[in-house]
């Protein structure tokens, strides 16, 4: 009997402890499911959505020169280690978490589990510090060294004199961490804006030729869609990532044509798009329209009326404030976008933390214009002032492609004539406005910028991923040909602010130094702000999901649904 | 013939680097190059800098020239500055497309031209014979995006018959007869378009051609004879008048290529001729300069062609 007994108690705890082990690890294999892929919740799942941009991607290697139809297609097929939330902070993507370091200058990235790229491959901190490194390698073609040259050993890296960058390092599998040289508050931003490459197939291409490459063409990453082809001229088509970790996509498929803003109009009215951008005179037509929906967007860019500072005439304070009062910017906001739109009175976007709210408003008063030009000694004679023999007349640059901005230069001129100065407009395509913004001498060579070159521009401007970008713009040391300062803004206390903005990590402390930026560069009026436009799309009923934002027009598209 | 051939290809030969040689001054001249279609306050001027000398820019116009005939010698038309992407490869992907559209509306706009052109000879200042001629005139005078607006708005959004734009319908997958018909049906407008504006112009030149025909001594003739009047059209009149007709069916060669503009940016047809504006919208010389080579090879082909045919339909064109 004790024989048997034993024997029942020791098979019982073998079958208890084998029990045991099944439960946990079938319980170690859920959660591990759970980690890996995390389930979504769709109105509907599979079809095909088709979607429309205003123009052509260039490049769809995203370290390659990339414009906003760049990265529109970017985002489908790639992902960063963070994104942008709504409100610009951010959040995790391929990283699931992140640590700052004591001194602030170092920044750890912890990568998920079972992240994987579109052709079935482990994601590893190896891609990313691959991504990062090929941006320092002195045969990158692609120009957005400049973005990460605060981190450690790139410049060096670049020069030729190092190995590797010192500042990256691959701690293991699922952890990277960056090390800047001092710290760098713009530095989480700029991991932001970075879509990381597969080592396995990019790294397999040589680098001086990543933009001839057939990749360039056909990316690969890890984003919510896998890229399927892409028709010059006419569409890229893209399906949905199975093993994306958010959770597949509802959309089986996503169509992007490309095509001039009035056609994709028509085809969205007449059915053939699920939602596109549409141009401010179109407003109307979605709106009655029963089977579309209108969306208004806020956006980050304004425009403005740049100043040749070196002109005399308008190194004159007087005139660029009689300028600016005499233009009647409440009009283009209600005639020439009919309302999707708002005046700004400084050179941040008035949505954006960096906006000082408390800034004084720029007043339409023709009076108090004439009365300043008059005081600076600029006399009527005949319709014009003039002053010693000079005409008050200036020249303004209005580059094409914005069809708003373009019509704002009639506007511009025939107030400035009601206060007495000649404004001639010369209309000319972007190009050939860099050309004068950004001269070069006659053998080509960039050359700093005089009188002649210009005097008054319209241009847009505004905040990407951090008001950092403005800094080249603002700084005196910048000006052409070393970099974007072609206005010629010369204000010391400006500049402290903005180099001190780019080590200040306090984000309250750093909001308060880009709003005095912003209270003296509104003083200062080197740029006249004009209007910040709202940005309009449609979207068709059978789409939902559909949800535009600041940030464009793919935010929660893996949620897109089409019924 | 065969000596005169010669001579004519010798001849083209010349053209061509001429003519690729002052395209390629004049596209250089225009203000701002490739890396300056763009601001971007994350890429400093040392970037675009050190990008230009990488794509060659910085170098004396002749030597850039140069360069680019020694590859294009070697059958390489070089990469598009503004993708990479090999320019002949770019620039084929369009040629399918182009000759449909064009290949298209030229036929039909021969054959309607033709008739309405003949048919109006036959009946001068008659009610049928002005209501042509105006037609002709409005078609001319009515710039072509203004027809394509107006056909867009009326058969495809009002009526909902046919679809805005596009070579097809991308998010279906069609395959054989559906596929074609889907095809044909993205075609109709943007061929309307062309036809409309093309035979306006075509049809005025065969009326006074035909009517000019049928005015000469011959045609008397014949009608004295008792020769029937549909015969002593199309078997005296039509031929004789056809020589005019021949140099411009020699000019519309290269047309059948270069594409149409407007059309294929209002109707986004990946066409030659938007390609062409896009590329020197962005300063992308190399896909500008292998369209302008492939332009003057087609007028080159295209008045051999129509010399040709001279030789062949005018038995007093002798060629030596």
């Amino acid at each position: 009997m004790r024989a048997n007994a034993v024997k029942r108690t020791a098979v019982k705890r073998t079958a208890v402890r084998r029990t045991i082990a099944a439960v946990a690890l079938a319980a170690l294999i859920a959660v591990a499911g759970a980690q890996a892929e995390e389930t979504r919740e769709c109105a509907a799942t599979g079809g095909t959505a088709t979607i429309a941009q205003w123009s052509e991607p260039g490049n769809l290697n995203p370290l390659i020169f990339p414009t906003t139809y760049d990265t529109n297609i970017q985002e489908l097929v790639f992902a960063r280690l963070i994104r942008p939330t709504e409100t610009l902070t951010f959040e995790p993507d391929m990283a699931e978490s992140w640590e700052v370091s004591e001194d602030a200058r170092t920044l750890t990235f912890t990568l998920r589990e079972g992240l994987t790229w579109h052709d079935g491959e482990p994601v590893t901190a190896s891609d990313v510090a691959f991504t990062f490194t090929s941006m320092a390698d002195p045969e990158y073609p692609g120009g957005r060294f400049a973005e990460i040259s605060i981190i450690e050993g790139a410049q060096e890296y670049q020069d030729g004199t190092a190995e590797s960058v010192s500042g990256i390092q691959v701690l293991n599998d699922r952890t990277i961490s960056f090390t800047t040289l001092e710290p760098f508050a713009p530095f989480l931003p700029v991991i932001g804006g970075v879509y990381i490459l597969p080592e396995h197939i990019y790294g397999a291409v040589d680098i001086a030729q990543w933009q001839q490459d057939e990749t360039n063409r056909r990316p690969l990453g890890s984003g919510p869609f896998v890229f399927e082809q892409f028709r010059p001229g006419e569409f890229i088509e893209v399906s949905a990532f199975e093993d994306y970790w958010e959770g597949r996509p509802c959309l089986d498929r996503l169509i992007v044509r490309f095509g001039d803003q009035n056609t994709m109009l028509a085809a969205l009215l007449s059915g053939e798009l699920d939602a596109a951008p549409v141009p401010i005179d179109g407003a109307a037509s979605v709106e009655s329209n029963p089977d579309l929906e209108l969306h208004v967007v806020d956006s980050l860019s304004f425009q403005y009326i740049g100043t040749n500072l070196r002109n005399p005439i308008l190194a004159d304070h007087a005139v660029r404030e009689a300028i600016a009062m005499a233009v009647n910017r409440e009009a283009m906001v209600d005639g020439l976008l009919q309302g999707y739109g708002s005046t700004l009175n400084s050179i941040f976007p008035t949505n954006h933390w960096s906006y000082p709210d408390d800034v004084t408003p720029i007043t339409y008063d023709v009076e108090a214009a004439s009365a300043l030009l008059e005081e600076a000694g600029w006399t009527l004679d005949g319709e014009y002032r003039s002053k010693d023999g000079q005409e008050l007349a200036l020249r303004l640059f209005v580059p094409t492609g914005n069809q708003v901005r373009e019509r704002t230069a009639p506007i511009i001129q025939a107030n400035l004539r009601q206060v007495g100065i000649r404004v001639d407009i010369q209309t000319m395509d972007f190009a050939t406005l860099v050309t004068h913004l950004m001269p070069q001498d006659a053998e080509g060579t960039p050359r700093s910028v005089n009188v002649e070159d210009f005097d008054l521009f319209l241009l847009g401007f505004g905040i990407e991923r951090d008001p950092n970008e403005y800094l080249s713009y603002l700084l005196s040391s910048d000006s052409p040909p070393n970099g974007f300062n072609f206005i010629g803004v010369d204000t010391p206390e400006v500049e402290e602010l903005m180099l001190e903005g780019r080590v200040t990590l306090d984000q309250d402390a750093r909001a308060e130094l880009y709003q005095e930026v912003g209270r003296l560069m509104r003083e200062n009026l080197a740029w006249i702000p004009l209007y910040q436009a709202q940005d309009l799309y449609g979207s068709s009923s059978r789409l939902s999901g559909f949800q535009p934002d600041v940030r464009g027009v793919n935010p929660n598209v893996a949620n897109w649904s089409v019924e | 013939m065969l000596p005169y051939f010669l001579h004519r290809v010798l001849q083209g030969a010349v053209i061509l680097v001429l003519v690729s040689f002052l395209a390629f001054i004049i596209s250089l001249a225009a203000p701002g190059n490739a890396l300056q279609t763009f601001i971007d306050p994350n890429i400093p001027p040392s970037e675009l800098r050190a990008a230009e000398a990488r794509l060659g820019l910085d170098r004396p116009v002749h030597v850039q020239y140069g360069s680019w005939l020694g590859e294009l010698v070697t059958g390489n038309l070089g990469y598009s500055f503004r993708t990479g992407r090999p320019v002949a490869e770019l620039v084929g992907s369009r040629l399918g497309p182009t000759f449909v559209l064009m290949g298209t509306a030229f036929v039909i706009t021969l054959a309607l031209a033709i008739w309405l052109g003949v048919a109006t000879a036959a009946r001068p200042y008659s009610l049928f014979d002005y209501t042509v001629t105006g037609a002709a005139f409005a078609g001319i005078s009515v710039p072509s995006f203004f027809t394509a607006m107006a056909l867009i708005y009326v058969f495809a959004l009002r009526l909902g018959w046919l679809p805005t734009s596009g070579l097809e319908d991308y998010a279906a997958s069609y395959s054989g007869w559906a596929q074609l018909a889907d095809r044909a049906q993205h075609l109709v407008l943007p061929v309307a378009v062309l036809v409309l504006t093309g035979a306006a112009e075509l049809v005025r030149h065969v009326r006074s051609a035909v009517g000019e025909a049928l005015r000469q001594d011959y045609v008397r003739t014949a009608r004295s004879k008792g020769v029937s009047d549909a015969r002593v059209l199309r078997h005296h009149a039509l031929r004789n008048s056809l020589l005019p007709v021949i140099t411009l069916v020699g000019v519309a060669l290269p047309r059948l290529l270069a594409g149409a503009v407007v059309v294929e940016v209002v109707f986004t047809w990946p066409g030659m001729g938007r390609l062409l504006v896009e590329s020197v919208f962005a300063r992308d010389y190399p896909v500008a300069m292998a369209i302008n080579l492939l332009g003057a090879v087609l007028v080159l082909l295209g008045s051999l062609l129509a010399d040709m045919l001279y030789a062949v339909a005018d038995p007093r064109v002798r060629y030596s």
